[in-house]
């Protein structure tokens, strides 16, 4: 892959603009209508979709030199990478900014103006298997007192992955305990892989870094092989987006079936395997990670060129832009919680605004990550619901860590602990 | 970079370091003009501003005439890239406050950065509803309104007739008002003086792209409401859907044997004064409004279906502004009308109208899917343009077709958008090719239009095409009002600094 | 220069006798006379043309006139120079029934194109009952407000010719393809060409061109239609009712009238009719009709009357077909009187009265009774009779504003105390707010003062179109 497959994709782009805003039949107030965090922080149309396709385009066609890119760079990274530019987009035509996105780093990498940061990320991931810069030996630690099987000493049909975040953050174990917890109380077969467990690589994705990315996705691939692993269940929607889609897409052969906790929650719901019989008297709305939601669709393989009209060849059948990403599933739990009453917020489903900590953002640009995931908070506190509730531990990290430093205060839950308390 | 640094540093110094850039990934992205023929022709500005307020406007408009850099203001459909260097591009996107909306006036006063999506959910809150814009949601409302401004309900709000008062930047840095704004404490509601009607003076056909200075608040017609208070849709995207209450709206496509008997049609039903929307739909327009992807417009377009059964349709939003009672009314109406002239009207059940409906049947309220335009091709462009009668759209449209079979783009015979405005007084027939953005297509783009221009001139037609790169051709032709709008020009903008060469070129450095 | 006026237009069509100058050197208004040096009548856009240029070059002011009668001083020739007198440019050229268009010269009155209209099915656009000699052409030129607000019919002008103050020609919009008789538009579209110059060229006062012929908005003439009247007792009470009817788009003819102007207009002996139709006449009444358009006239009369009523029960208003005290004059026989020419001496303003001074201006429907109020408080003050002043409101554009007219009835006596009460209360009503788009006389001083960048704007336009000064000097801000 290189940045001049995507020509098409840059010359194709007409400035539309849609790429900023959410879907004009979902605009509910001027307020809460942009759907792109970089370009509504920023300003300047560079920090759009479209302005990083038109400095793709500049690339390709020689109009800026390589040597620009450390120029570039803070244009480049200062994003997300959330998918909502790309969702929208493909509303309206066939480009892939998002794979545009993707690619304008990996030419910052081969330029070698990663941001110091995430070089730093990579080189933690590659040390100590995680991207947190925590010892490997420590990974497992969460599942302190909770007697779980370790699947490379014992088989289990599930490979419960917690991922970094849920495994190394003190803040956000609960999540991973609680995990654990309902899946023993379930009956389910699971095992972990405590130190032995890799990070997916997704912070080397993002960071453009595709060797790094590869090396891990082939590390990991190759772990699960070995041992049998059929089943991953992932509290992580990053982790859960990269296994499904990422590593698809870079030729990874998953032989493993990927499922979100809140997927598989809802069929132990159904199955009545879980019964929810707490009240829970809270009214919350809930935040769609953009890993679980609009990129946590599944991945169907193509290659091909790009012919007349920009069609594709062979055929592409359908576009993908984040139709069948996880949205029902989380909404299905709640809406089960006795006494709980749901609010959406006005940008949801596959137009929901990012909490900002994707991309790297979270560790390059940090006043915009929080003042991104503040943006969430006002339009969740807009609402009128009591708390805000998600599935994903950098968007409750990232929220965390806005409502303790900003001005607008909110309750915040994990899916996972309204769960519990309704068990 | 051409723009002297000690320039730039004053421009930051008005505005704010933050508020100005000249990253070049940031100019970059003001580089390209998204349509032919400007699409080959990129030139990154030297620099991009953030105003804040007209306050801010009015400084950097009075420096540009200190130190003689060009600007251009620019919506979110940009349609003007630099043409010289020295360059400073305005971006209004902090400038994005709904002033006002006076509901019981019905009308919104709005700041640059306002989209039309954001104003119709304001306004649909309020049961009102502003004209939708078929150049896109996302369009700037001001930006949009004064240069163009077509969109689903001009047919009742017609054509240039929405905008009101204007609080307007000259291109020397002073500030007026136009209309009922000129008074102290009046407000926006009314356009015309006083005296004449300084509207005259934004816009013709087309609007003048900021080349007689920078509008940086106007007040907008709205109209009632009967819908629900936000847009009505369910489902997740590409899989949207949208419906209204049958009492109160009714969507009808009407099919007719020729253009001849479509064109006396929508004639009687302008005269009927009914419905609340009324053009001729093509019939490439149903397949990429509902194509998913490239693939599925080109086999369905390539099957040859629409080519059979959708040349000649219309499309009629009924809509009982009023009550339950006046669409009723409306449907005898209409009905009586589709007897009269001919017409057939395609049943719900039929898959021409299942095509339109689910998602795109509320376009005309909220543009949410015009877009898809560029869909099939990458980008379109308005080949010929004429704007006078409904008779003269059926004439402009036949021209069109001859014109365009000389030319390999996407055959899309006997299909141009025919629209109406005020009840029937005007149409104008949009001709579109859909070319690819590459140089061969873009040069046969221009080929196409020249030859049209020149038809038209031949013809005696009148076109809309009337763009600073037209002038000096229609001008001769049509009364030399190319000469009157030289001298405009040169009078407001001496330093030629609002967005050369528009509306005019008026000297030769580009 | 009379000789060179002569060989243009013909010695029997110049006029310089003191008697005729006279007629031209005042109005029916409170301003100053000034005597122009001659009058000419042209037949043609031609001689207009050959007249122009030779103003240019002798430099002499030019002042179009197309009415006979005149209320606003704008044809006063503030510096003396030609009255050009179009009445005899009198033709309608052509009615275009298929796109509702009727194209007329700047002599043709009111009645004149209502007439012709009406046997096409057609109608015209007409003011309130406008003097029978006003001219169509001048009146839509300078935005005198129709008696239908509806959206769709506002802004009448679609195209027109005109002659610019050098002398060349130049059609607006469409009509700028050609002559109309070898264009191939239907001379129907007001855009362009670069600019909307009809939109530079309305409410100018004859200072930018001369208007040599203009196409018209002339809507399909109803079959059937339904009058109602509805009384309020005080202007507060009409505010409600008139914007729920605008919000519903219901009814064409819509307008306001005080019980004083109302029976101005509808008493037949005077002054008997006019003193009975004073006591039981309404303060104000809403008249507005219910058309029913070309097609199932009755079924559309029939919901607007239903939605109507809705309204009125909703809001407490009565809804009447009639007015008190006037006999044998129902619904839309009476509705026929007030869209007609006023055919008689003396004009209906001037029946109580020898004069009457207009104040007029826009404001939104809410303010008028903060207006209304401020009038009567200042024409107390000026000792004037609040009884004898009459109030028009007409809607404008769907509702969205109005037209405001307040009539101070004058005799010559009086005059000065008119003028007193005339600038007093147009600088009150500027300094609150109401916005005099239309500036005749003393109103241009208090608006061009008030705003530099526009007037200055202007200015530039003007020294562009007409750098010689030559038409209508001394109007506007000229």
């Amino acid at each position: 892959m290189s940045l001049e497959e995507y020509r098409r994709d840059t010359w194709d782009c007409v400035r539309c603009s849609h790429c900023k805003f959410i879907h004009p039949y979902r605009v509910r107030s001027l307020r809460f209508s942009k759907i792109c965090p970089s370009s509504a922080y920023y300003f300047f149309d560079g920090y759009s979709a479209q302005g990083r396709l038109d400095i793709a385009r500049g690339l390709i066609d020689k109009e800026l030199p390589e040597a620009s890119l450390n120029e570039l760079q803070q244009v480049i990274y200062a994003c997300t990478l959330c998918g909502g530019c790309d969702v929208m987009c493909k509303y309206y035509n066939d480009l892939d900014p998002l794979l545009v996105l993707e690619e304008l780093r990996v030419a910052c990498v081969h330029a070698g103006c990663i941001p110091a940061q995430l070089k730093e990320i990579i080189e933690s991931i590659r040390e100590n298997g995680n991207s947190l810069f925590q010892p490997r030996e420590k990974r497992g630690e969460w599942a302190t007192g909770l007697n779980l099987k370790d699947i490379a000493e014992s088989k289990a049909k599930v490979l419960y992955y917690p991922g970094c975040n849920y495994s190394y953050d003190p803040t956000l174990r609960e999540v991973s305990r609680l995990t654990a917890k309902i899946l023993t109380r379930a009956g389910v077969d699971f095992g972990i892989l405590k130190a032995r467990e890799m990070c997916c690589g997704t912070l080397a994705l993002q960071a453009g870094d595709r060797n790094s990315f590869k090396a891990l996705l082939d590390t990991n691939i190759s772990n699960f092989d070995r041992l049998g692993v059929r089943k991953i269940i992932t509290s992580c929607p990053i982790c859960y987006s990269t296994f499904k889609t990422d590593y698809k897409r870079y030729g990874g052969a998953m032989r493993c079936e990927v499922l979100h906790i809140t997927e598989f929650l809802v069929q132990l719901i159904m199955e009545g395997i879980l019964k929810l019989r707490n009240k829970v008297p809270l009214s919350v709305t809930y935040h769609d990670p953009c890993h679980l939601g609009r990129l946590g669709e599944p991945y169907k393989k193509w290659i091909g060129k790009r012919v007349k009209y920009g069609r594709y060849d062979p055929p592409i059948k359908e576009l993908r832009q984040g139709t069948y990403g996880i949205y029902e599933a989380p909404r299905t739990i709640l809406n089960t919680i006795k006494g709980l009453k749901l609010l959406e917020m006005e940008r949801s489903r596959e137009y929901s605004f990012c909490c900002g900590a994707g991309g790297g953002v979270k560790n390059t640009y940090p006043d915009f990550s929080r003042a991104t995931a503040q943006e969430r908070i006002e339009e969740a506190l807009a609402t009128g619901a009591e708390a805000l509730v998600t599935s994903c531990p950098w968007c409750e990290s990232n929220f965390k860590q806005a409502i303790q430093h900003g001005s607008k205060k909110m309750k915040l839950y994990s899916l996972l602990n309204l769960v519990n308390q309704a068990l | 970079m051409t723009l002297p640094k000690n320039v730039y540093k004053e421009i930051e110094g008005i505005l704010g370091p933050h508020n100005v850039s000249q990253n070049t990934g940031v100019l970059q992205a003001y580089s390209k003009q998204p349509f032919p023929p400007g699409l080959l022709g990129r030139k990154r500005p030297d620099a991009v501003v953030l105003p804040e307020s007209t306050c801010d406007v009015q400084a950097l408009v009075k420096l540009a005439n200190r130190y003689k850099f060009a600007y251009i203001p620019m919506g979110n459909y940009n349609w003007d890239v630099p043409r010289q260097d020295n360059t400073v591009i305005i971006d209004f996107k902090k400038m994005n406050k709904i002033v006002t909306i006076d509901e019981q006036n019905m009308y919104a006063v709005v700041e640059p950065g306002v989209t039309h999506a954001q104003l119709q959910a304001e306004c649909m809150k309020r049961n009102l509803i502003c004209n939708s814009t078929w150049g896109g949601s996302p369009c700037s409302v001001l930006a949009n309104t004064i240069f163009f401004g077509v969109g689903g309900l001009s047919y009742r709000f017609g054509y240039n007739r929405v905008l009101l008062s204007m609080e307007w930047i000259l291109p020397t840095g002073e500030i007026m008002k136009t209309g009922s704004l000129s008074a102290d404490g009046a407000g926006y509601f009314c356009p015309g003086g006083p005296g004449p009607d300084l509207r005259g003076l934004i816009r013709g056909f087309f609007g003048v792209s900021g080349g007689l200075g920078i509008i940086t608040k106007i007040g907008v017609k709205l109209m009632p409401w009967p819908g629900p208070a936000s847009f009505p849709v369910t489902g997740v995207a590409p899989n949207f859907a949208t419906t209204f209450s049958a009492d109160r709206f009714r969507f009808h496509l009407i099919r007719y044997p020729s253009l001849n008997e479509l064109i006396d049609a929508m004639y009687a039903i302008a005269e009927a004064e009914i419905g609340a929307v009324l053009q001729r739909f093509p019939s490439s327009w149903f397949q990429w409004a509902s194509a998913r992807s490239k693939e599925d417009f080109w086999r369905g377009w390539e099957s040859g279906y629409l080519q059979k059964v959708a040349r000649n349709v219309i499309v009629v939003w009924l809509v009982g502004f009023s009550s339950a009672r006046q669409l009723e009314y409306e449907e005898k109406v209409l009905q009586h009308i589709i007897k009269k002239t001919g017409g057939e009207d395609i049943p719900s059940s039929d898959k021409l109208y299942k095509m339109v409906d689910p998602a795109w049947i509320g376009e005309w309220f909220q543009c949410g899917g015009s877009g898809r335009i560029m869909r099939p091709a990458g980008t379109h462009m308005i080949a010929m343009i004429g704007f006078d009668s409904i008779d003269h759209a059926e004439k402009v449209a036949k021209r069109a077709d001859e014109i365009r079979k000389e030319f390999n783009f996407m055959d899309d015979a006997e299909n141009d958008w025919i629209c109406t405005y005020d009840f029937g007084w005007q149409g104008d027939a949009e001709c579109l090719i859909l070319p690819e953005q590459n140089e061969e297509d873009m040069q046969q783009a221009m080929e196409l239009a020249i030859k049209g221009l020149k038809a038209s001139l031949q013809d005696r037609t009148y076109t809309g095409l009337q763009i600073a790169e037209t002038h000096h051709m229609l001008g001769p032709a049509y009364g030399n009002y190319h000469e009157l709008l030289k001298k405009i020009k040169e009078v407001l903008d001496p330093n030629n600094v609002a967005n050369p060469p528009n509306p005019i070129k008026v000297d030769d450095s580009l | 220069m009379k000789k060179e006026l002569e060989e243009i237009v013909g010695a029997d069509n110049v006029f310089d006798d003191p008697e005729i100058l006279d007629k031209y050197a005042r109005d029916r208004s409170l301003f100053a006379q000034r005597k122009p040096s001659c009058v000419v009548q042209p037949e043609n856009t031609g001689e207009i043309q050959a007249i122009v240029k030779l103003a240019n070059r002798w430099l002499i002011p030019i002042t179009p006139v197309s009415s006979g009668a005149h209320f606003n001083g704008a044809t006063i020739p503030s510096q003396s120079g030609i009255i050009l007198d179009l009445r005899r440019m009198n033709k309608i050229l052509h009615i275009d029934k298929r796109n509702r268009a009727v194209r007329i010269e700047p002599g043709v009155t009111w009645g004149q194109m209502q007439k012709e209209l009406y046997s096409h099915e057609l109608m015209p656009l007409i003011p309130l009952l406008p003097h029978q000699s006003t001219s169509a052409l001048t009146s839509t030129l300078e935005r005198e407000p129709a008696l239908i607000p509806k959206t769709e019919y506002g802004e009448p002008i679609l195209t027109l010719e005109a002659v610019l103050p050098h002398g060349e020609l130049l059609r607006t919009g469409s009509a700028c393809v050609g002559p109309p008789d070898e264009t191939q538009t239907d001379l129907v579209g007001p855009s362009g060409p670069g600019l909307d110059w009809h939109r530079l060229f309305q409410g100018a006062q004859g200072t930018f061109c001369i208007v040599t012929w203009m196409n018209i908005k002339a809507p399909p003439l109803a079959k059937r239609e339904k009058v109602f009247f509805i009384p309020f007792q005080n202007i507060e009470k009409a505010v409600k009712p008139l914007y729920a009817i605008l919000r519903q788009m219901l009814g064409a003819e819509c307008f306001l009238l005080s019980r004083f102007n109302l029976a101005c207009i509808l008493a037949k002996k005077w002054s008997a009719d006019f003193d009975t139709l004073r006591k039981e006449l309404p303060a104000f009444t809403l008249i507005l009709c219910i058309s029913g358009g070309t097609i199932l006239p009755k079924e559309k009369i029939g919901y607007q009357e239903a939605d109507l009523r809705d309204i009125a029960r909703q809001l407490k208003i009565r809804l009447e077909t009639s007015l008190p005290g006037v006999d044998g004059k129902k619904g839309t026989a009476l509705l026929t009187t007030l869209r007609s020419c006023w055919e008689k001496e003396p004009y209906w303003k001037e029946r109580f009265k020898e004069r009457c001074c207009d104040i007029f201006f826009y404001t939104t429907l809410n303010r008028i009774p903060y207006f209304t109020r401020l009038v009567n408080t200042v024409a107390a003050a000026n000792a004037y009779d609040a009884g004898n002043i009459g109030l028009y409101v007409q809607p404008v554009d769907g509702g969205r504003h109005c037209y405001v007219e307040f009539n101070f009835p004058w005799n010559s006596k009086e005059r000065e105390g008119i003028y007193d009460l005339y600038v007093n209360l147009s600088r009150c009503l500027v300094n609150e707010g109401a916005f005099f788009g239309r500036p005749y006389g003393l109103w241009s001083e208090l608006v061009y003062n008030r705003n530099s960048a526009l007037t200055a704007t202007l200015k530039n336009l003007k020294n562009i179109f007409d750098a010689n000064q030559i038409m209508n000097p001394g109007k506007l801000c000229f």
